[in-house]
């Protein structure tokens, strides 16, 4: 009974002393006498949650104990969110962590917001332009960590190692190979058709046998303006240096016109259009309604990327029907995909104590370098790790397309660190849009981008 | 309520009048059906699955029959009781003290000539005109990163406060102004009270039309509002309903089914405090809004 | 008269502070002390995260006349706002003198008008897309292509999402306003031979003035700060065409992290706004006649 009372006791000392030291950062009410009340209602079940992990430890002796701190997660992947959540609250538990979980669809300015409020995430899923644009502010350099050697795909800033890949995305072309097959009359080899010649006959042939309009090009920005565009400096060589050389080359006064990737960047866009089945009303096609196309079969191919897998699943589409395939590309990069990774977890160093940056580094390790963390990762949240010590294969047919037919044999292209400002899409977006409805012309989308790379720099040079 | 209708009442005289009222009522009504239709779509919609929204959102039911399970999904993702519970005790004591505050405020600012009082005055107007976009990142970073003092319902009701008092004070100094008789005040003077007790003795009672009033607009305002609660309350435990129907928009894709049945579920309490209080909103600003 | 009875200057500060001081404390604490405060960060180059920002000067006010992207927003801002004023006005207008001439159903028609208000900004911009991109187009009456997709038609979509919200609410002051002229002015009116038409543009609404003073001054300071609803239903486009101030500004500010200069072109929006405010409520006020 004694032993337990200053069990009781320690645990609350405990508690108090680490409340008052990370008082910014997790319990930012804790100084201010409105949140009495508040406070009161934490401090038994503290208590109560501090002892039993206590005793365990004695018992087993290696499971870390972090005495109950508390970490913020933010999540910009909202369609994992449950997922994610389920995974980092599990590992908590083990751990003595309590989550203060929040998910957010626009990570710059939820960060912005919360760093203006001292009050910035522990952990964070966050995308590379956050890094880009706040890590060697913010954010905690990961040099050494345990995973850096199984993964060639963390981010970097001026050689220190901020992000840990979450996952590995491809932006690309998602294909109902059922729904070309049938109206093909016969198999369908995806590597046939890798040009924009060869793709569009394909096409043509589709429509013929009567797919009247078989693509699908999505009219949100950041798809249709954002994805796909950025497509024409990233098939440049493949390299960033081939982006950061087609960044040079329009500085010194070249003109986009006559740039063999521009020219085949505009007739991806005169052909997409031209089959589009949201041909009428290329700019107000709904997200969703394309998916049920696609599932459907009205249409073979959807502009899109790996990550759309749960919307099409949502819609009722089935595991072996659907593979990803590559847009068509007439230079030697024909034929593969870009596949980079899109989310980074990062850790906060403006607020966070040391202890939660413990925390938060092996919540990091357990993603990556245990069983369990592995497998929740891939197996849960249906995603492609980035990680070479992973032995996870990714459950859906568009992860295991992109996983077996791209990655294993290298038709990727990744062009990190090359990156555009934040105000490319937007300063873009008129002129693409006017090209796909025919209002604009390729001369003037051109003469934009010779105009955007003349006063911009791009990032990660 | 009665006196505001048929204002016009002598002028209904004859058959050409009437048809010409009925004319009226025929329009008044296509105008009505046409401010309704999103509510309806929204309420149909709520009860289909999320292919069929998108399919056919003109068809009344599902093909499958009404879909309650976007209620429950909705219900319980959002966690509705306790977004409910804070939302309520949010609006609730920033509507109190909103109320309290700016008509002691605006009785001031309408009795006294000062030059504290116009000076007040043009302040709150201004504002009115200011979008909290404005000052929001110097307000996270004196009140969240100088004194910590966000993640706490208490702030928010505070905020709420200040934020309400340009347009509050607003309406209450049009119908003071307008509407309580000063020598009402001057004889109590005269019997010798003091301010405070002419205040809450014999201009109160006289507000309770423009104070329903408030309460009902701020209310609105509070109750749907997002961008502020969704910068002060970090936590999930204190978030109210508009941050949880945020959750159902994705980056890619909105879950129509869930976000409509939340909404549903969102604005219904609303809409009965508005159908019972609803005499009051349309008196008080009769009386509060305008000069007689 | 009282209110003339010379005071005590320890009396009026008491005074003051005991009847405004809570609400003018709050309002200073968390408006005029961060709009100080943000008029300071104008004078700096802040990206708006780092822990550094150097001062500038009045050099971000002066960029902003070269600014083509705030004034095009401005200018289009201004257009949205006078058609938004007319619509909104216009329709309340005409909804309140349908609703006080005695028709059946009215607290019920009332009551309905205003619900649209219950809707807060960025779902009310789902809806109506959903509503625009997915409902009218199956309609045969509208066209085929979204209202959304053109650029002239884009602008109109956010005028008519403003009106059906906003009409419902200044509908009940202009009920307010009609209601309150006395009936005898009407009477002496007809007495003296004046038709409807007549009683409507030389009595009724000279004497409801100031409803229309409040009228437009909220449905101007409401059109002038759109933000979600255009974030929402249009995102600015299509082809960058509905991009108004407020979101110009806001992206500028956040999203390409150019605090200092976002932050002054909010400030000369806001100059401007205030301008058109003040001379509209010098102008509508001045027409106001006592009853």
């Amino acid at each position: 009974m004694l032993r337990k009372l200053i069990a009781v006791l320690l645990a609350a000392v405990m508690v108090l002393s680490l409340a008052a030291c990370t008082a910014p950062a997790t319990t930012p009410s804790a100084d201010t006498k409105e949140a009495e009340p508040e406070k009161e209602e934490e401090a038994p079940a503290d208590e109560a949650e501090e002892e039993a992990p206590a005793d365990e430890a004695e018992d087993t002796g290696d499971v870390a104990d972090y005495g109950g701190i508390t970490l913020t997660f933010m999540n910009s992947k909202p369609e994992i969110s449950d997922e994610m959540e389920a995974i980092v609250k599990g590992w908590a538990d083990q751990h003595n962590v309590k989550i203060e979980f929040y998910e957010t669809s626009n990570p710059t300015d939820t960060l912005t917001q919360k760093y203006a409020a001292g009050d910035g995430p522990i952990l964070a899923v966050v995308d590379s332009t956050q890094i880009v644009e706040m890590g060697e502010e913010k954010m905690l350099p990961l040099d050494g960590a345990e995973w850096e050697g199984e993964t060639k795909l963390a981010w970097y800033v001026n050689g220190k190692l901020y992000g840990m890949p979450l996952t590995v995305e491809s932006q690309c072309l998602v294909v109902n190979k059922k729904a070309v097959e049938e109206t093909l009359g016969r198999e369908f080899d995806k590597s046939q058709y890798t040009t924009t010649e060869t793709f569009e006959a394909l096409l043509a042939e589709l429509r013929e046998k009567g797919m009247e309009n078989p693509i699908i090009m999505m009219s949100e920005s950041w798809s249709m303006c954002g994805h796909l565009f950025a497509q024409m400096m990233n098939f440049q060589d493949g390299t960033a240096q081939g982006c950061f050389d087609f960044v040079d080359y329009i500085k010194d006064g070249g003109d986009a016109y006559d740039n063999e990737m521009f020219k085949n960047q505009v007739k991806i866009y005169q052909i997409y259009s031209e089959y589009n089945i949201n041909k009428a009303d290329p700019l107000a096609a709904v997200y969703d309604l394309n998916c049920s196309y696609l599932v459907d079969g009205e249409a073979a191919f959807m502009s899109n990327g790996t990550w759309g897998w749960p919307d099409l699943a949502a819609m009722g589409a089935d595991v072996n029907d659907y593979e990803i395939m590559s847009h068509p590309i007439d230079n030697d990069l024909t034929g593969r995909v870009q596949a980079s990774a899109t989310k980074f977890i990062v850790i906060d160093n403006t607020i966070a104590t040391p202890e939660q940056q413990e925390a938060a580094k092996a919540f990091l390790n357990y993603l990556t370098m245990t069983d369990e963390g592995q497998k929740a990762l891939v197996e849960n949240c249906g995603i492609v790790s980035a990680f070479s010590n992973n032995p996870y294969a990714p459950a859906d047919p568009v992860n295991t397309s992109l996983a077996v037919d791209y990655m294993a044999t290298g038709k990727t292209v990744n062009t990190v660190p090359f990156g555009a400002p934040s105000d490319f899409r937007t300063t873009m977006e008129p002129y693409i849009q006017k090209l796909v409805t025919g209002l604009g012309t390729d001369r003037e989308l051109a003469d934009a981008l010779n105009d955007y790379w003349r006063s911009h720099e791009p990032n990660g040079r | 309520m009665n006196e505001l209708k048929g204002s016009q009442g002598s002028e209904n005289i004859g058959a050409s009048a009437r048809i010409w009222s009925g004319i009226k009522t025929v329009f008044a009504f296509l105008l009505f059906v046409v401010y309704m239709v999103p509510f309806v779509l929204v309420l149909i919609n709520s009860l289909k699955q999320k292919v069929n929204i998108i399919k056919t959102p003109l068809k009344f039911v599902d093909e499958a029959g009404p879909q309650i399970s976007n209620y429950v999904d909705a219900f319980n993702k959002m966690g509705y009781f306790q977004a409910f519970g804070n939302s309520l005790i949010i609006t609730g004591c920033s509507i109190v003290l909103l109320v309290v505050c700016s008509s002691m405020c605006a009785y001031i600012l309408v009795r006294r000539n000062y030059k504290a009082c116009r000076i007040s005055y043009y302040l709150l107007i201004s504002y009115m005109v200011v979008p909290f976009q404005v000052i929001m990142i110097p307000v996270l970073a004196i009140y969240g990163n100088q004194f910590h003092l966000l993640n706490n319902r208490l702030i928010l009701i505070i905020m709420n406060v200040a934020y309400g008092t340009g347009f509050a004070t607003f309406l209450m100094y049009g119908f003071i102004k307008s509407s309580v008789p000063l020598a009402l005040e001057e004889a109590a003077l005269i019997d010798g009270a003091g301010v405070f007790r002419i205040y809450s003795g014999i201009v109160l009672p006289l507000l309770k039309p423009i104070l329903a009033t408030n309460m009902i607009l701020q209310t609105l305002g509070l109750w749907n509002d997002y961008l502020l609660p969704s910068l002060v309350l970090g936590k999930e435990s204190l978030q109210t309903l508009p941050i949880r129907i945020r959750a159902f928009n994705g980056t890619f894709t909105s879950d129509y089914g869930l976000m409509m049945a939340a909404l549903v579920m969102c604005v219904t309490p609303i809409i009965i405090l508005f159908i019972f209080m609803q005499k009051y909103i349309v008196g008080g600003i009769v009386s509060g809004a305008v000069k007689e | 008269m009282y209110m003339q009875r010379k005071e005590k200057m320890s009396r009026k500060i008491l005074l003051f502070l005991l009847f405004a001081g809570p609400s003018m404390t709050l309002f200073v604490m968390f408006v005029i002390v961060p709009f100080i405060y943000g008029l300071y960060l104008t004078m700096t180059n802040w990206d708006g995260f780092s822990s550094t920002k150097e001062f500038v000067g009045l050099q971000n006010y002066a960029n902003i006349f070269k600014e083509k992207d705030f004034w095009s927003s401005i200018w289009l801002t201004f257009r949205y706002v006078i058609a938004s004023v007319i619509f909104v006005n216009g329709i309340a207008f005409l909804l309140a003198y349908l609703l006080t001439s005695g028709i059946k159903g009215e607290n019920f028609l009332r009551a309905g008008f205003f619900t649209p208000n219950l809707i807060g900004g960025i779902v009310l911009g789902f809806i109506w897309q959903f509503i625009f991109n997915r409902v009218m187009t199956t309609l045969p009456i509208f066209p085929e292509q979204s209202f959304l997709s053109d650029p002239t038609k884009a602008f109109w979509a956010m005028v008519i999402v403003e009106t059906w919200r906003a009409s419902g609410y200044m509908l009940l002051i202009y009920i307010a306003g009609f209601v309150g002229v006395s009936p005898d002015f009407i009477e002496a009116a007809r007495i003296d031979g004046a038709n409807n038409r007549q009683i409507l543009w030389r009595i009724r609404m000279p004497l409801m003035m100031q409803s229309f003073t409040i009228c437009l001054f909220l449905t101007l300071s409401s059109a002038f700060k759109v933000y979600d609803m255009n974030l929402s239903l249009t995102a600015g486009g299509p082809y960058g065409s509905t991009r108004m101030a407020a979101m110009t500004i806001f992206e500028k500010a956040f999203t390409y992290h150019d605090y200092g200069m976002g932050q002054s072109e909010a400030v000369v929006f806001f100059l401007i706004m205030l301008v058109v405010a003040v001379i509209q409520l010098r102008v509508t006020s001045k027409r106001e006649v006592a009853a």
